[in-house]
């Protein structure tokens, strides 16, 4: 039987960082994490479990579930993209409306599952990446597993996050993935695969409707960037492997890349933004002992009132222990936090830094400030993560110091740095030295073993009972609980009935698609065209404007064609009970503006008229972003096949033994 | 370096280890977060990995389950002119009624908090008529969503609350946000 060859120098990767506990080594597995993670979530949105067809009280919720169950009836009942939304305020551009959801991929589950069915996990999917992105990022700098799952579940389950769930805005649980665009910035500053997948991130929170998430990071890779960037002045400081200029080029790079995913929605948007933008002109302001009572004052029974933000004092003081005894990165996240926290604090002054903000272009439109604490929750989290990881890994470097003072003479086994960890016990079997064999007796080494192995149970075993206590108290004030927020009857569902308008209600506004009515009496945040002539009580929704010189009957009807067969005795108008806009067209006669209600100036005669909805920069957009999309799929299939290669060789070099 | 991830403890001339120590080695070093530097440790970790995932989207599923195959949402047919949404004309009439009495009051009520803002004030009657729809949902023992379905079709047909009333306002005032 041949031996099996030796691997090459080569081919033996280079260690990675240690593990310190079982914890940690169970944890590093993504099938475990994702499984907690199911769990936690469960814990914390066990609302969303019942009643699925059920919506959420808050006329909010209804508005957004409006607008997915509109686009979702355009896209499965007629078989077209949601370009223009008859069904909303009688007619309005769908792909440039900024808080349309339709384009984002986590819509695939409205589509595929029901709206709200759809929606809710969404929820659940946004809640996990939450968790993900905060466990990995705190991971990378140096947490433990359980410190970085405790720094996971503050972020995660914070009252903001509740807040934003209660009110339907799902176009704002992007925000979940605010730790991974920390760490697609870090890991930006040497790997452009980082830099990209950050950017399709960005472009993922544009197309899920990100009014808000999107300027937030930016603002959030901003603050990143100066930071990184003044470190960067001392060569000694800088990353090894990145260079000065490293992240600048990481943000340019993943904002690049974001425009190029989101195209499709944000050069239709660009005029809506532009031409219609939001009135906003109430700035609002808070003092620091008020924002700071929005971070700690549980919500009471199941009311969720526009100031929740709960994360709990003794979070904050957690997180200031682990900024001060922690690493440097803490230290940098507990200055980010206080960044965050000042912006939050919205107009208090002339040098408030959200006064400043608001000046730049966008920025003005936004509202709400204290918004801007949920950065500061991840960025507690962070601190606060790291924190506990301090205090499970102190009883056993306590024991690694003592062991290196004591124990004669200091062991092999004893880190450099006085940690014990579960690498050097494994030694023991192996009848190693883990403790000096030569000088110490048996007794003594394994009374340092039996020594560490506490310290390491005594320390996780903390760290778990501060996240247990953190997670029931988080639970307690911000959990969806059953009953909480999803107590809306489910709307009907009318599959054969013809398209109308209806005068509507936007406080019910859930209702209305549902019926295949559009609904007139509406709110938007953009203040869009509307015309005056928008009836809720016509016979037919296609008419001449004179009845005694045409008829008009409906042939066909689509959210974004529309077919007539017109009879006139002259040249006249045919009204569209919709709002005007000028990239509808007619193969027949022209369509013109009257009164603002889209109308068609038709020949006399017997013709069929087809009017079209065409939004040049929707398409340009679409193409964009979909040569985006698969050049990004095409350097993934790339880069997954070199990483197989790269296995191949290595298991040709490595031998078959143990 | 422990001796399980030291390639040379596999060089020839080793001396032959047992077999549960072998099989056990893989385990070992994962454990101990030793890179892998074997096939059995590959396949180790490949073979964990996939339980592991496999073992959390079983869970997964099970739990959100009630997600993943939902129960349908309730389906109305408005085709029958006798019976629409499950009610007969007379029962439609009578909701209908109970809006549409209200509606002056709400009507009122917007221009009274509102007296400037046209808008507003049709967005407050709004507010009423919602809370109106909710007392009717009640007494009527139906869906919110059916309490407007027959409103509008109250609206559409011009209905009228009683024989001195008009029929409800079909037009509306155009979006104004307040700032």
């Amino acid at each position: 039987m041949t031996e099996p060859e030796l691997p090459s120098e080569a081919a033996i990767p280079t260690p990675r960082k240690s593990r310190d506990h079982l914890v940690d080594r169970l944890l590093s597995l993504f099938g475990v994490r994702l499984l907690l993670w199911f769990w936690l979530a469960a814990a914390f949105l066990p609302g969303i479990l019942v009643d699925v067809q059920k919506v959420g009280n808050h006329f909010d919720e209804h508005f957004h579930f409006q607008h997915d169950d509109a686009a979702r009836r355009t896209m499965v009942d007629y078989g077209q993209l949601p370009v223009w939304d008859p069904y909303t305020c009688g007619g309005i551009p769908g792909a440039g409306n900024p808080q349309t959801t339709f384009l984002a991929p986590d819509f695939g589950l409205r589509l595929l599952f029901g709206t709200e069915p759809g929606r809710r996990l969404a929820i659940l999917l946004f809640s996990i990446l939450g968790l993900e992105g905060m466990f990995l990022l705190a991971r990378k700098h140096d947490a433990t597993a359980t410190g970085a799952a405790v720094g996971a579940i503050i972020f995660t389950m914070s009252g903001r996050f509740t807040h934003l769930i209660d009110r339907g805005w799902l176009n704002m649980l992007p925000f979940y993935l605010f730790p991974w665009i920390v760490l697609a910035f870090e890991k930006g500053l040497k790997s452009t695969r980082w830099r990209i997948f950050g950017g399709a991130l960005l472009g993922w929170m544009v197309l899920c409707g990100g009014t808000y998430t999107y300027p937030y990071a930016v603002v959030l890779l901003g603050l990143l960037m100066v930071v990184e960037l003044g470190q960067n002045l001392f060569p000694a400081q800088r990353e090894v492997g990145a260079k000065w200029y490293s992240p600048i080029l990481a943000v340019v790079t993943m904002g690049a890349v974001s425009v190029a995913v989101s195209a499709v929605h944000v050069f239709p948007m660009l005029e809506i933004v532009t031409g219609n933008p939001r009135p906003v002109e109430t700035r609002t302001h808070f003092s620091a002992p008020d924002l700071l009572s929005h971070l700690t004052k549980a919500a009471t029974g199941d009311g969720i009132d526009w100031t929740l933000a709960y994360i709990g004092l003794s979070v904050l003081v957690l997180a200031a222990f682990g900024a001060l005894t922690s690493n440097k990165a803490a230290r940098r996240f507990g200055a980010l936090a206080v960044a965050f926290f000042l912006l939050g604090m919205g107009d208090f002054g002339p040098w408030a830094p959200f006064t400043w903000l608001v000046e730049l272009p966008v920025y003005g439109q936004l509202r709400w400030p204290q918004r801007f604490l949920l950065p500061v929750a991840m960025f507690v989290g962070l601190c606060a993560g790291l924190g506990v990881s301090v205090i499970e890994r102190a009883p056993a470097q306590l024991l690694g110091y003592m062991h290196k003072r004591w124990a004669r003479p200091a062991a092999p086994g004893c880190r450099a740095d006085g940690r014990f960890s579960h690498r050097k016990f494994s030694e023991i079997g192996e009848n190693r030295s883990w403790a000096s064999e030569a000088t110490n007796p048996n007794w003594a080494r394994w009374a340092w073993v039996g020594g560490g192995v506490v310290a390491l149970f005594v320390g996780w075993y903390a760290a778990y009972r501060i996240g247990d206590a953190i997670g029931l108290n988080l639970a307690a004030s911000n959990a969806i609980r059953v009953g909480r927020v999803f107590n809306d009857a489910p709307p009907l569902y009318d599959p054969d009935a013809e398209f109308t308008q209806a005068r509507g209600n936007r406080w019910d506004a859930h209702v209305w698609p549902g019926l295949n009515q559009g609904m007139l009496a509406c709110l938007e945040a953009n203040k869009l065209p509307q015309s005056l002539l928008l009836r809720a009580d016509l016979e037919q929704e296609e008419y001449p404007l004179d009845p005694a010189v045409a008829s008009v009957k409906r042939v066909s009807w689509t959210p974004n064609a529309i077919e007539l067969e017109v009879d006139a005795k002259e040249e006249t108008l045919v009204l569209v009970n919709q709002n005007y806009h000028r990239k509808w067209t007619a193969d027949v006669g022209e369509v013109v503006d009257h009164e603002g209600l889209l109308a068609v100036a038709v020949p006399a005669g017997v013709a069929t008229v087809t009017l079209k909805y065409r939004d040049w920069a929707f398409e340009a957009g679409f193409w964009l972003s979909l040569l985006t999309v698969l050049a990004l799929l095409a350097g993934l299939g790339v880069s997954g096949w070199r990483w197989l290669g790269e296995l191949r060789g290595r298991w040709r070099a490595w031998g078959s033994g143990p | 370096m422990s001796r399980g991830s030291n390639p040379a403890a596999n060089a020839p001339g080793t001396a032959i280890e047992p077999v549960w120590r072998r099989a056990l080695r893989p385990v070992a070093r994962w454990f101990e977060g030793t890179p892998s530097a074997t096939r059995s440790d590959l396949v180790f970790r490949v073979v964990l990995s996939t339980l592991a995932l496999v073992v959390a989207l079983s869970w997964g599923v099970h739990r959100y389950w009630p997600l993943l195959k939902p129960a349908p949402r309730p389906v109305t047919h408005s085709e029958d002119e006798q019976t629409r949404y499950g009610l007969t004309l007379e029962r439609r009439k009578q909701i209908f009624e109970f809006m549409a009495t209200r509606e002056p009051a709400a009507i009122a009520a917007g221009k009274r908090d509102f007296p400037t803002h046209a808008w507003s004030q049709q967005d407050h009657r709004a507010h009423f008529e919602h809370d109106n729809a909710k007392r009717a949902e009640r007494q009527f023992g139906v869906s919110l969503a059916t309490i407007f379905a027959v409103m509008q079709e109250g609206i559409h047909k011009k209905w009228r609350a009683n024989s001195k009333a008009e029929p409800l306002i079909p037009t509306i005032i155009p979006l104004d946000p307040r700032r």
